[in-house]
C-alpha cells in the first residue's frame, strides 16, 4: 500500500538523476530517456521485494541500463543491429605530438558530439566511469561483464575520444588557416 | 615494466582501480619514459575536462555533460507508482476471494499458489540470473536468433546437429503469441534450444533442455531486475521463460506452450 510506495521512494528514487543520465545518453533523447526512466521504476518497484537494501544506486543503475537496451530493441532495433567489436581493429598509437592542449579546449558540445558517436558498449561505460563514479566492479556487475572487460572498454572508449577531439580541433583549426 | 603492459592498464592506474603493488611499479616506470608519461597525462587530462564540464548541472541545463531528471519526473513517477500499486493489490483482493469461495479445491490451490511464488532455492537464484543476463545480452547486437524463422519444422532442422538432444518446438494455438525464431545458448554450463516468440512488440526467450529428473515442476514464477520469469519441468524437459511481458500474459505463454507440448500432432 502507500507504504510500499514510500519506502521505494526513499530507498531508490534519490537516485533518479543517476537513472535519467544513463536513460538519456544511451537513448540521446530526453523524451525517450524519460519514458524509458518512467518504465524502469515501474519494473523497479515490482522487484522491489528482491532489493537486498544497501546502495540502491547501483541496482536502480542495472535496472535502467536493460531497460533501455529492451526498449531500444522495441523502438530502435536498427541501432542495435550493428554487430560491436570488443577488439577494436587499427586504433592508432598514441600520438607522439601533444594533445593535452587540443584536449582541454573540448567544449560541451565537442564532447557531447563525440560521446554519443562511440558505440553503445563504450559509451555506457564510460558514462557510468566519468559522471556517474562507478567502480570497475560496481560497472561490471551494471554492464554484466567480467571487471577486465569493463577496464578494456574504458580504455579503447577514451582512445576513440581522444581521437574523435583531437582530430576535429585539428580539422576546424587547419580551416581557419 | 615494458611499455606496453603500462599502456595496457594506464586507465585502471589513473582510475585508482590498480592494485598497490601495482600502482608503485607504474610510478616508478613513469618516472623515467616520457612517452608512457605522456599517454598517462592525456588520461588524466581527459578526465578532467569531462568531470569538469559535468560538474554544476542544473535540470535542464544543456551546459553540461551530466544530465539531471526532468523537474516534474519524480511526481510524474510517483503517480506512477501508486497506480500500478492500487492496482495490484485490486488484483490480489480479487484473488483471494476467489480462492476463498472454492471450497473443494481450496487446499491444492493454496499449496500450489504458495509454492510458485515463495520458495526459491540458491541453484534457481543463479540459473535465474544466467537467464537474465543471456535474455538481456540476446538483445545486443545480433544475438537474438541464429535461425529466424516462424516455421517449427525449419527451427527443428536447425537444431539438428547442433545439439545433442531435440526440443520441443511448437507454434502455438493462441496466435497472439507467434515464433520467431530460435539460438542455441549456454546456461549452467550446458548447451541449451531457445526459442524466441514475439507478444506485440515484445520478446520471449523461452529455454529448454532435457530434465535431469522424471518430476513434473508445476510452473514456478518470479520477478527479478524488473524481468518476469516462468519455469517449469514437464515432459522430460525443463524451460524458463524470461520477458518483460506482464506476468499474467507470460503465464498464458506458458500454458499455450505445455499444451502444444502434450498434445504432439
Amino acid at each position: 500500500m502507500e507504504e510500499k510506495v514510500a519506502r521505494f521512494e526513499q530507498a531508490v528514487l534519490p537516485h533518479l538523476d543517476a537513472a535519467y543520465n544513463l536513460a538519456r545518453w544511451l537513448t540521446r533523447n530526453a523524451q525517450d530517456a524519460e519514458d524509458v526512466v518512467q518504465e524502469a521504476c515501474l519494473r523497479a518497484f515490482k522487484s522491489f521485494a528482491s532489493f537486498r537494501g544497501g546502495d540502491g544506486r547501483p541496482w536502480l543503475i542495472a535496472i535502467v541500463r536493460n531497460t533501455c537496451y529492451t526498449w531500444m530493441q522495441q523502438h530502435r532495433s536498427r541501432e542495435l543491429a550493428t554487430p560491436f567489436d570488443e577488439e577494436m581493429h587499427g586504433v592508432d598509437s598514441e600520438s607522439w605530438n601533444p594533445e593535452a592542449q587540443l584536449i582541454r579546449g573540448a567544449d560541451v558540445k565537442l564532447l557531447t558530439k563525440a560521446l554519443e558517436e562511440l558505440p553503445l558498449e563504450y559509451r555506457e561505460v564510460l558514462v557510468l566511469r566519468e559522471l556517474e563514479g562507478l567502480s570497475y566492479k560496481e560497472i561490471a556487475e551494471v554492464a554484466d561483464v567480467p571487471i577486465g572487460t569493463v577496464m578494456s572498454r574504458l580504455a579503447r572508449a577514451r582512445k576513440r575520444l581522444q581521437q574523435s577531439l583531437t582530430g576535429t580541433q585539428r580539422k576546424e583549426a587547419r580551416l581557419e588557416l | 615494466m615494458r611499455c606496453e603492459d603500462v599502456q595496457s592498464i594506464i586507465d585502471a592506474f589513473v582510475d585508482g582501480e590498480a592494485s598497490h603493488v601495482t600502482s608503485l611499479k607504474i610510478e616508478g616506470h613513469l618516472q623515467h619514459c616520457a612517452r608512457c608519461s605522456l599517454v598517462c597525462r592525456n588520461r588524466y587530462v581527459l578526465r578532467s575536462v569531462i568531470q569538469g564540464h559535468a560538474r554544476h548541472a542544473l535540470a535542464g541545463d544543456s551546459d553540461s555533460l551530466y544530465h539531471k531528471a526532468p523537474v516534474h519526473l519524480p511526481k510524474q513517477i510517483r503517480s506512477a507508482l501508486q497506480r500500478s500499486d492500487r492496482a495490484e493489490l485490486n488484483r490480489r483482493a480479487w484473488t483471494v476471494r476467489w480462492v476463498a469461495g472454492t471450497a473443494v479445491a481450496l487446499g491444492a490451490i493454496a499449496i500450489w499458489s504458495i509454492s510458485s511464488v515463495i520458495y526459491h532455492r540458491p541453484a534457481e537464484d543463479r540459473l535465474a540470473q544466467e537467464v537474465i543476463s543471456s535474455h538481456v545480452r540476446s538483445f545486443i547486437g545480433s544475438h537474438l536468433t541464429d535461425v529466424l524463422s516462424p516455421d517449427e519444422q525449419d527451427i527443428k532442422t536447425w537444431f539438428n546437429g547442433r545439439l545433442d538432444f531435440a526440443p520441443y518446438v511448437e507454434k502455438l494455438a493462441d496466435k497472439e503469441f507467434v515464433l520467431f525464431g530460435g539460438r542455441v545458448d549456454y546456461l549452467g554450463a550446458r548447451p541449451v534450444a531457445v526459442l524466441v516468440y514475439k507478444h506485440r512488440e515484445h520478446f520471449i526467450n523461452l529455454f529448454t533442455w532435457p530434465s535431469g529428473r522424471d518430476s513434473v515442476i508445476a510452473d514456478k514464477t518470479m520477478t527479478r531486475q524488473g524481468y518476469n520469469l516462468v519455469y517449469w519441468a514437464k515432459s522430460g524437459m525443463d524451460c524458463w521463460a524470461i520477458s518483460d511481458l506482464e506476468m499474467g500474459d507470460l503465464r498464458g505463454f506458458a500454458r499455450a506452450f505445455q499444451e502444444r507440448c502434450s498434445s504432439p500432432n
